[in-house]
């Protein structure tokens, strides 16, 4: 589009006194715009006015010098025009002193100034983006699993119309929420155990004519993206060419003296070590057409290894099992003993493997206490006289769950207490579990039918990746490891949001849960689902840049193959091929820009947000030498990041906290979007000093993209070593982590930096 | 296997002290909030928690000779404070009951007492013992007023209504004292093992330094505590129900006070053979009214305590016995009026209530709830004595 | 916002609450294409949360999911925001409601821009209930620093003083509107999510633990203002008495929860945020001794196990099993001694400490002030779900006692619940 400028510079709420405005004004001219100014830009008349200009004047472009962009958004959107505000209150007035108008060097009008050009060069270089569409396209959701949470997930998305597949590995529908006798209560009042709700489920399922059930069937690969998603499936153990190849192992990366592997070499060792699979760029032609994903491939029963659990019999002890193999026993009929098929009248619960711990068993969750509470009934329901000891270190019974566990230990026959279970030992045919610390005040000892341990519900992520997403970073999800295997996100605000656009985990496989939260997840993931193809369809990023219409631009020509975008892309939203030219999957991409920081060769951009948008802005800002000043004052480069350091510094402004004028900051998507030319820009072109600010990173990370931060550390190193070649101190490029409610701690960390800087004195290669 | 205690819950307990009125036992979580609301629990090892868990999981031999369930003076502010509503003072109140017919030996008189279904038959024996004795009076007082005048002299002339010639001292005598030796008796043996019990449990649960009983010590001990007891000093410390503690004090003092009298005119009698009925300006007679008064207000108060006191349970061993003493208090002064009245027919009536009332209380005294008069004495007395604190 | 703007029955949503659950059923079923209309009777979004200085397990701060809701609110013209709003009557079926909605006066119109020159002059303070009366605030303010929307609100209490019409001069851009009344709108809307949230336990209600009597214990809540920047302290955790840094602090669980007198049920996070503030705690002071008397710690989940496995290993975390059931104060030091069994040892406990903390609990709003439309109730005031009905439902804590990912789970499962209901008609 052909694009008529125009620039909007408001006086109020203190701008016009604290500013020279026809100083501001001057500077328009010089770019050769048009300045309008207001008292009261976001006022009924001032928004009238530049209304007129885009309906009368045509103008397409605005650029907006007035408060922040985070404020009064609805007022200054105008369909089909590119709008950049530029944030003359929050950190420019706000923040800083009243400039003496008459003096020649004014801090903040020189702040000012550099805002102002640096807005009207950005709009220059920005484009209004236009939705990805993608060729093919489909809404039908894959199920994989056909537990609780699978069919639950299924039936919700049937309900408002959507075509689902289901997927099961075993023959029959149910999964373990089909192997219990009886369950935990779902609703009010929670006293008493109820009939599995799984059986209604299937019969539910039945009615809907577009579920699709498919037993006895594994997932092979996923390949594609969101909206368009290839899969081939294949009955369990099968293996076809269109089994999801697995990246090289990192250790076979390297020859014998740990030197980095050739690109052919690793080619050779890849097509190797996935011998008989077909790559992942090439799709099967008989796969099946899925727009996105819910994992519901639920969990397995615990098994102590060897040796593990030797102090509680378990492995030497026939009748110390686990309280799975003791819902078997239950379903099937009387609880009797696996050794001599005796009644098991006096059953022994144990929740916690003690040994000085009181953690209970692993993967266990809460859902243990409420399990043994439960099977304890059984043993009273099937016998008269019957007991059932728990021994329990925390009774684990969250939330309302609690009526459950006052409903259940009213039974004269069940008996409770917190304790350490030091031994389980034989004792003529029975059992003799001994106990120490419990509330009955002294070592205690117990006879017991059959012991039951609490053990947990793994994963079926620890085993393998299920979703064997055939992306070039591999086959599951990356980041399950900071989550004991679980499939979970990192995120508590939002349980949904993965490092795999599409796919979207419930149930068990992300978190031990009951069965009533099973379900009530299932419907979250299912919600997720539907919303990521809708927003596929509309050509828009889902969450957490949601309805973002731009996408990442490759300009091929120039690409060095050197994989670095595909490596380091968050989201796996690249498929390099064998020369390791990138494959963009936009609707896989959730528009960080990670990929354009990682490129060497600037060939990466979006219609709003480039290198040249950002890179001009740098080149925009006035650097002041010994030419106009005797001493020139510092100009400083901050890159923060917009989710969570540009609102900190907004809101400083918003309590007028103070800091130095000459920092000029530029808002960027994310730090892992930072590109090193901007800041090898900013340095040549004599700035004294550049940081980034970012959110924390680490196992509890805070970025929405994942390694934004931890990247930009990565880089920020790489670059030091740069400045030693080029004689500048490493120190003048920083990074800085800030939290959003860290507001306080920005003046402090941005004129602490610029003292350090200035200390160093100024850049040398300023007026080369 | 080693130093560790085998548990084996016994489920028949835990539903006899539900039926004793512990029925909310189970609901107890182990939070210890009794614990910690109880004015009078000790530091060391303080009851009622370790009581509650020994209770659900069935351990009788834990509770029945532990001296802290007598310590507790179920004033009920565990039982006001309990999150899970398991009533920890009605769950030791009848772990109380539970025991006193765990000592009172023969064991199924301790049941009969505690269950309402045999109550006509306990009272029909006193009942028909007196009428008997009325029936056969006339015929054998003569021969035996030959022999011990004084118990058994002729009916003398005059206007004045007198018991005696009704139901001549002697005859009620000759029951009375026999019935009260055997509940001494049984009182003696029962304490042999429950003093023996309670010190066997307190060395296991750590609540004493005391390795033995030393009876001088013990008797010193019992001197220590009876002013606590006279003065209700641990019902005082409580919040809840403090009110309980003077009509309790009343009942208490009522009893001591007809006990005295009792005494003091069988000496009168034997010792000084001046027979009854003596005059109402006679001191004693004025602590015998004073102490009936006392007895019949004080009963009155408590029941009306139990019926105003919803969250608590009040089972027929507390009825039986706040019932007894205010039959005995109200039977024991309206012969008396009655009788000075000159009613005569009403009199005797009532004077023969009185007397099946007396001997209920002398003959089941020992399984009744009232022997805590004893136990609770006697568990404070060891408290003091192995310096629970 | 009126009627006849709205969309059609058929289209729209109306989410009650603007806490995190609200506001996730509201940003979840706009993004999938369905018009929303988002009620909060407070004037600023963020409801619970907003108050928290930070969550668990990740010590993150709960501004920073709020900032990318309220982005996420901001770029999607499907939902309107309405706030000091509260619904007065809900009529109709499933698929076909008229919701009348109160909306009370805010005093200050959207001409707003936040400049604070109204605040600069009035001098009228009101107590802060966001701090929960901790310190005061000026007459007029701005609610929050992140909340959308971003415009100030003049308190009733100064409405018709001479401070009202200072503010009212002091604005430059006529913002401030003294003649605003309540009015109420109408709105047809095919479901109705009820995100009604939840509310402290009233910790003066359990008489034996002392709050209000004794200035030095405070509930968990009031600790969670101390540690924010934004809090009356400006993030420092001092105690009230005499604002001393504590050497000792005592949690004390189950402050309500758990408790037939109070609140039967487990209000599931409080074991999680005491643990939480022991991490506040020990950054501001290293060597403090804390002291957590427990019935039952409750760390559901791997993460939150993770989580107080690091908490166990501080040496100067004291765990008692045991529940605090007396409090008593030193007149002259102001410090509380608390009184517990440790019922593992048998021994009574009787520790004194600098600041005690209740780990008060949470009861549903709705258990407090009944909902104007025809729902189910648990007997503790959670409100119970009818799928088959259908039409309303309620999402987050007004349903059930939660942590913020267990809501948040739960009220997108309400977005498509309410969802199916626009569908099935």
């Amino acid at each position: 589009m052909d694009k008529k400028y125009g620039v909007y510079i408001c006086t109020g709420c203190g701008i016009g006194d604290a500013l020279d405005i026809d100083g501001l004004c001057a500077t328009v001219k010089k770019a050769r715009k048009t300045a309008k100014t207001h008292p009261f830009l976001c006022g009924h008349e001032g928004v009238a006015m530049l209304k007129k200009d885009i309906s009368e004047e045509g103008v397409n472009t605005l650029v907006i010098a007035a408060c922040s962009r985070r404020v009064n958004f609805d007022i200054f959107r105008f369909d089909g025009c590119i709008v950049d505000r530029v944030n003359l209150r929050e950190q420019v007035v706000w923040s800083h002193p009243k400039g003496d108008k008459s003096l020649d060097v004014n801090h903040t009008q020189m702040l000012a100034n550099d805002y102002l050009k640096m807005g009207m060069i950005k709009v220059e270089k920005i484009q209004l983006p236009e939705p990805y569409k993608l060729e093919s396209f489909t809404r039908k959701i894959l199920v994989i699993g056909g537990g609780i949470t699978g069919i639950s997930a299924a039936l919700d998305a049937a309900k408002i119309g959507y075509d689902v597949t289901i997927v099961e590995k075993e023959a029959k529908l149910g999964g373990y929420a089909a192997k219990l006798r009886k369950q935990l209560p779902v609703a009010s009042p929670y006293t008493n155990l109820i009939p599995p709700v799984i059986s209604d489920k299937i019969r539910e399922l039945e009615s809907f004519s577009n579920i699709t059930v498919k037993t006895g069937t594994t997932v092979a690969r996923i390949a594609g993206q969101p909206g368009d998603f290839t899969v081939t499936l294949k009955k369990p153990g099968e293996s076809l060419e269109f089994d999801v190849p697995f990246p090289l192992p990192p250790e076979m990366k390297v020859d014998e003296n740990g030197k980095d592997l050739d690109k052919d070499k690793l080619n050779e060792l890849y097509k190797e070590f996935n011998k008989g699979k077909n790559d992942i760029l090439s799709f099967d032609p008989n796969g099946e057409k899925f727009g996105a994903v819910v994992l519901a491939a639920g969990w397995r029963p615990y098994v102590p290894a060897e040796g593990e659990l030797t102090h509680l019999g378990y492995g030497a002890i026939a009748d110390v099992i686990t309280n799975h193999q003791f819902e078997e026993i239950a379903a099937k009929g009387k609880i009797v003993r696996p050794s001599d098929g005796r009644e098991a009248q006096s059953v022994v619960f144990i929740q916690s493997p003690g040994q000085g711990d009181d953690k209970d068993f692993a993967y266990t969750g809460a859902i243990t206490s409420m399990v043994a509470l439960k099977q304890a009934k059984y043993v009273r329901d099937d016998f008269p006289d019957g007991k059932a000891y728990i021994f329990y270190q925390h009774m684990k019974t969250p939330g309302l769950q609690e009526l459950f566990y006052k409903s259940l230990q009213q039974d004269p026959g069940i008996f409770l207490t917190k304790g350490e279970v030091v031994s389980v030992s034989k004792n003529g045919s029975g059992l003799v579990v001994e106990a120490d610390n419990t509330l009955l005040g002294e070592k205690i000892q117990v006879k017991a039918d059959l012991v039951v341990l609490g053990t947990g519900m793994v994963p079926a992520t620890v085993d393998d990746p299920v979703v064997n997403l055939a992306y070039r970073q591999g086959p599951g999800f990356r980041d399950n490891a900071i989550f004991n295997g679980y499939a979970d996100s990192n995120f508590i605000c939002f349980p949904y949001e993965t490092q795999r656009t599409g796919v979207y985990a419930a149930g068990c496989i992300r978190r031990g849960l009951t069965m009533e939260e099973s379900m009530e997840d299932a419907a979250g993931a299912a919600l997720k689902a539907i919303q990521c193809v809708e927003s596929t369809n509309r050509g828009v990023a889902v969450h957490p840049r949601s309805g973002d219409m731009s996408f990442p631009d490759f300009f091929f020509q120039r690409c060095t193959q050197c994989k670095r975008c595909t490596e380091e892309c968050p989201f796996g939203a690249l498929d390099d091929d064998e020369k390791g030219t990138p494959k963009p999957n936009p609707t896989r991409c959730r528009r960080c820009g990670t990929c354009m920081g990682a490129c060497p060769e600037r060939i990466i951009g979006f219609a709003d947000y480039n290198i040249d948008s950002i890179g001009s802005m740098v080149k925009a800002i006035e650097v002041p030498s010994e030419d106009d000043f005797d001493e020139p004052p510092m100009r400083i480069l901050g890159l923060v990041c917009e989710n969570d350091a540009y609102p900190a510094i907004d809101i400083a402004g918003l309590n007028r906290l103070q800091f130095s004028a000459d920092v000029r900051l530029i808002p960027i998507r994310c730090l892992g979007s930072v590109n090193v030319i901007w800041i090898k820009e900013a340095l040549s072109k004599g700035m004294d000093g550049v940081f980034v600010l970012g959110c924390k990173h680490g196992d509890d990370y805070q970025c929405h993209f994942v390694k934004g931060s931890e990247l930009a550390s990565i880089r920020m190193k790489k670059i030091g070593e740069a400045l030693a070649s080029l004689a500048l101190e490493v120190e003048r490029v920083a990074q800085f982590e800030i939290a959003i409610d860290e507001f306080d701690k920005v003046p402090t960390i941005i004129n602490d930096f610029v003292k350090l800087v200035t200390d160093m004195g100024p850049n040398p290669l300023k007026g080369f | 296997m080693s130093d560790a205690y085998l548990v084996e819950p016994d489920m028949g307990f835990i539903k006899e002290v539900a039926a004793l009125g512990g029925g909310d036992l189970k609901k107890c979580y182990q939070c210890a909030t009794c614990s910690v609301v109880c004015p009078i629990s000790p530091d060391n090892k303080p009851f009622p928690r370790k009581e509650m868990i020994a209770a659900s999981w069935g351990l009788k031999d834990k509770l029945v000779g532990n001296a802290d369930i007598w310590l507790c003076h179920n004033c009920g502010d565990c039982s006001t404070r309990c999150p899970r509503g398991a009533k920890p003072g009605d769950v030791l109140s009848a772990i109380r009951a539970y025991a006193i017919s765990e000592y009172a030996i023969p064991k199924a008189l301790g049941k009969a007492v505690n269950d309402p279904k045999k109550l006509p038959f306990l009272m029909a024996v006193p009942a028909a013992i007196f009428l008997l004795i009325i029936l056969v009076a006339p015929f054998l007082t003569p021969i035996l007023a030959h022999i011990v005048p004084i118990l058994f002299h002729a009916v003398h002339e005059g206007e004045e209504i007198v018991h005696s010639s009704f139901i001549p001292s002697g005859f009620v005598d000759m029951v009375m004292v026999p019935t009260a030796i055997w509940a001494v008796t049984i009182f003696v043996l029962g304490l042999k093992r429950f003093i023996a019990d309670i010190h066997a449990n307190a060395l296991l649960e750590g609540k004493t330094d005391q390795k033995t009983i030393v009876p001088a010590e013990f008797v010193k001990a019992l001197l220590r505590v009876i002013p606590t007891i006279l003065k209700h000093d641990k019902f005082n410390e409580c919040t809840d129900n403090r009110e309980r503690s003077t009509a309790h004090m009343m009942v208490l003092f009522g009893f001591i006070g007809l006990f005295i009298v009792t005494s003091i005119f069988f000496v009168v009698m034997y010792i000084f053979s001046i027979p009854g009925p003596y005059s109402q300006l006679n001191p004693v007679k004025w602590l015998a009214n004073f102490s009936g008064v006392a007895l019949v207000i004080g009963s009155s108060l408590m029941i009306k305590n139990r019926l105003a006191k919803k969250d608590s349970v009040s089972a027929y061993k507390d009825w039986a016995l706040l019932g007894l003493a205010l039959g005995l208090g109200v039977t024991g002064l309206l012969t008396e009026m009655t009788r000075l009245g000159g009613i005569a027919w009403l009199t005797y009536l009532l004077y023969y209530i009185h007397l099946i009332l007396i001997f209920c209380l002398f003959a089941y005294l020992p399984f009744s709830k009232l022997a805590h008069l004893v136990y609770r004495t006697v568990a404070m007395t060891y408290a003091e004595y192995a310096c629970r604190k | 916002m009126t009627a006849d703007k709205a969309a059609p029955a058929s289209g729209s949503i109306l989410v009650v609450g603007g806490g995190i659950s609200g506001l996730t059923t509201a940003i979840e079923a706009a993004e999938v294409g369905y018009e929303v209309f988002l009620v909060e009777k407070n004037p600023y979004l963020g409801g619970r949360v907003a108050q928290l200085n930070q969550y668990f397990p990740k010590l993150c701060p709960p501004s920073c999911g709020l900032e990318i809701n309220f982005r996420r609110i901001k770029d999607n013209p499907r939902i309107k925001v309405l706030t000091m709003a509260e619904v007065e009557k809900i009529s109709g079926s499933a698929g076909n409601y008229d919701a009348s909605i109160r909306i009370n006066p805010r005093y200050v119109n959207e001409n707003c821009t936040c400049c604070g020159d109204c605040a600069a002059v009035c001098q009228t303070e009101i107590t802060s209930d966001f701090n929960f009366g901790m310190n005061k605030i000026k007459g007029a303010y701005l609610p929050n620093d992140v909340s959308i929307p971003a415009r100030f609100v003049l308190a009733p209490q100064i409405i018709g003083t001479e401070d009202a019409k200072r503010c009212k001069e002091a604005c430059k851009y006529d913002a401030i509107d003294l003649e605003m009344t309540a009015k109420t709108i109408s709105l047809k809307v095919g479901a109705v999510v009820w995100a009604t949230g939840w509310t402290p336990y009233d910790a003066g209600k359990i008489d034996n633990l002392g709050f209000g009597r004794y200035p030095n214990i405070i509930t968990n809540m009031m600790l969670e203002r101390l540690a924010s920047t934004t809090g009356p302290t400006c993030g420092k955790i001092t105690r009230p008495s005499d604002r001393k840094a504590p050497e000792s602090i005592a949690f004390v669980q189950c402050a309500g929860s758990r408790d037939e007198n109070h609140l039967p049920y487990c209000s599931y996070i409080c074991c999680m945020a005491s643990l939480k503030h022991v991490t506040y705690i020990r950054e501001q002071y290293p060597d403090a001794k804390i002291y957590i008397f427990y019935i039952d710690l409750r760390t559901p989940g791997y993460r939150y196990e993770k989580f107080y496995e690091n908490i166990k290993a501080d040496k100067n975390v004291f765990f008692i099993k045991g529940k605090v059931a007396e409090v008593s104060e030193d007149p002259g030091s102001r410090n509380v001694t608390v009184v517990a069994e440790n019922a593992v040892t048998g021994e009574k406990i009787r520790q004194s400490v600098d600041m005690v903390v209740l780990a008060t609990g949470m009861q549903p709003t709705a258990a407090l002030a009944k909902l104007p439309a025809d729902l189910t109730y648990s007997e503790d005031g959670f409100i119970v779900n009818d799928f088959v009905k259908g039409g309303m439902f309620a999402a987050g804590c007004a349903n059930k006692p939660a942590d913020v990912v267990s809501s948040n789970q739960n009220a997108t499962g309400m977005a498509l619940k309410a969802i199916q209901t626009l569908v099935r008609r």
